[in-house]
């Protein structure tokens, strides 16, 4: 189940980011340095297996319930992701503005933040709602093997 | 069903919080940004000292922000790239562009779709600085406030480094706190804004070119210095 989860969370990550960040063009990919797509593929990588240890941790017992509940806490796994994702995406001008002090860059991170939140919140949410269903489907099986 | 409730009341929690420090630091960003409003000592200078336009347009100013990229390519080559590019928003602009909701209209959004983006600006500016292949930088003045907006094209070693740079000056200080609260809610996605252009511009270019230059300052494939497939 944990690794179900953990993949599940790395590939929605994945896919979001690349849809968000290249329209699913992925031929723009080959014009990224080796930094950048490293980058490209870590910070996801790391925000979606982030969102599944928090759900792994605080919501083992919905994980390897009844199909509402893991709908639910599959539903919430992919919003916690978005949210973190949006976060990471709301901060990219915000580290880059060569006219921004420390301060600024925190003040303004704040403010990028809650963007974040909010943005990727409301986005993941909708799409959390509804891929939750099929992780939820996939997972019953999974939660039974290695529980 | 626990968890999904609990998390949205957490996600409720860090919202409330980031919200008043977002609201805390846009006042004391207003406030700190415009007390140099009228005081010539306390107002920020540009940096760099070179003779760059934007500076003879508006030297000193109270709000601003400033981004650049390296590109492999000649600046030759960059600056017809930006003189071409339509300003293509990719998605992660489009969702952050929920900011707008939340803004008056005035929000950054300086691309008009299918217009490259230098031309439009051009139209809807009071005055334009030209250097050609180098430099352009858009002025408006208003009651009080001026503001420019500039996009330069520098050689460095192995290429060129694009910068655009937002200065706005103030003269009343409360026009000046007005626009800097404003500032500090949209701030995120202008300066988001402004950085997926210029890596835009660099994919392009780079994509179309190489990545690198040749000793002699030329690209790599000199043939490909027509945009085809850049812009």
């Amino acid at each position: 189940m944990k690794y179900f989860l953990r993949i599940a969370a790395v590939l929605v990550a994945l896919g979001n980011w690349c849809a968000l960040m290249t329209s699913g063009d992925l031929s723009r990919l080959a014009s990224y340095d080796w930094s950048e797509l490293l980058t490209f593929f870590l910070v996801p990588t790391v925000l979606g297996l982030a969102a599944a240890e928090v759900a792994l941790r605080l919501a083992r017992k919905s994980l390897e319930g009844g199909f509402l509940d893991r709908y639910a806490a599959m539903a919430a796994t992919v919003w916690i992701g978005g949210m973190l994702c949006g976060v990471a995406l709301a901060w990219g001008g915000v580290i880059h503005d060569e006219a921004l002090g420390m301060a600024g860059t925190v003040g303004f991170g704040a403010v990028a933040s809650m963007w974040g939140i909010f943005c990727g919140g409301v986005l993941s949410l909708a799409e959390g709602l509804i891929l939750g269903l099929p992780l939820a489907a996939v997972l019953g099986p999974f939660g039974k093997e290695d529980r | 069903m626990r968890f999904l409730i609990r998390t949205g009341l957490a996600t409720g929690v860090i919202v409330i919080v980031l919200a008043l420090a977002s609201v805390s630091w846009r006042e004391y960003s207003a406030r700190s940004s415009c007390a140099s409003v009228g005081g010539p000592a306390a107002q920020i200078v540009a940096d760099g000292g070179s003779a760059m336009l934007v500076d003879e347009a508006l030297p000193e100013y109270q709000i601003g922000e400033k981004h650049s990229v390296f590109i492999g390519a000649p600046p030759e080559r960059v600056f017809e790239s930006l003189e071409r590019d339509t300003g293509d928003k990719p998605p992660v602009i489009k969702l952050f562009e929920l900011l707008m909701i939340f803004g008056d209209g005035r929000a950054s959004a300086i691309f008009e779709a299918d217009k490259p983006v230098l031309d439009w600006l051009r139209k809807g500016n009071d005055s334009v600085l030209e250097e050609p292949n180098q430099e352009v930088v858009f002025v408006n003045e208003d009651k009080g406030t001026k503001g420019t907006l500039n996009f330069r094209v520098d050689p460095v070693e192995g290429g060129s480094r694009l910068t655009t740079e937002t200065r706005v000056m103030f003269e009343d200080q409360d026009s000046c706190r007005e626009f800097g609260r404003y500032w500090g809610v949209m701030y995120p996605g202008s300066s988001l804004h402004r950085f997926y252009f210029l890596e835009t511009i660099k994919h392009r270019v780079e994509h179309g070119a190489g990545t690198a230059l040749s000793p002699d300052g030329r690209g790599k494939h000199p043939e490909t210095t027509q945009l085809g497939g850049v812009a």
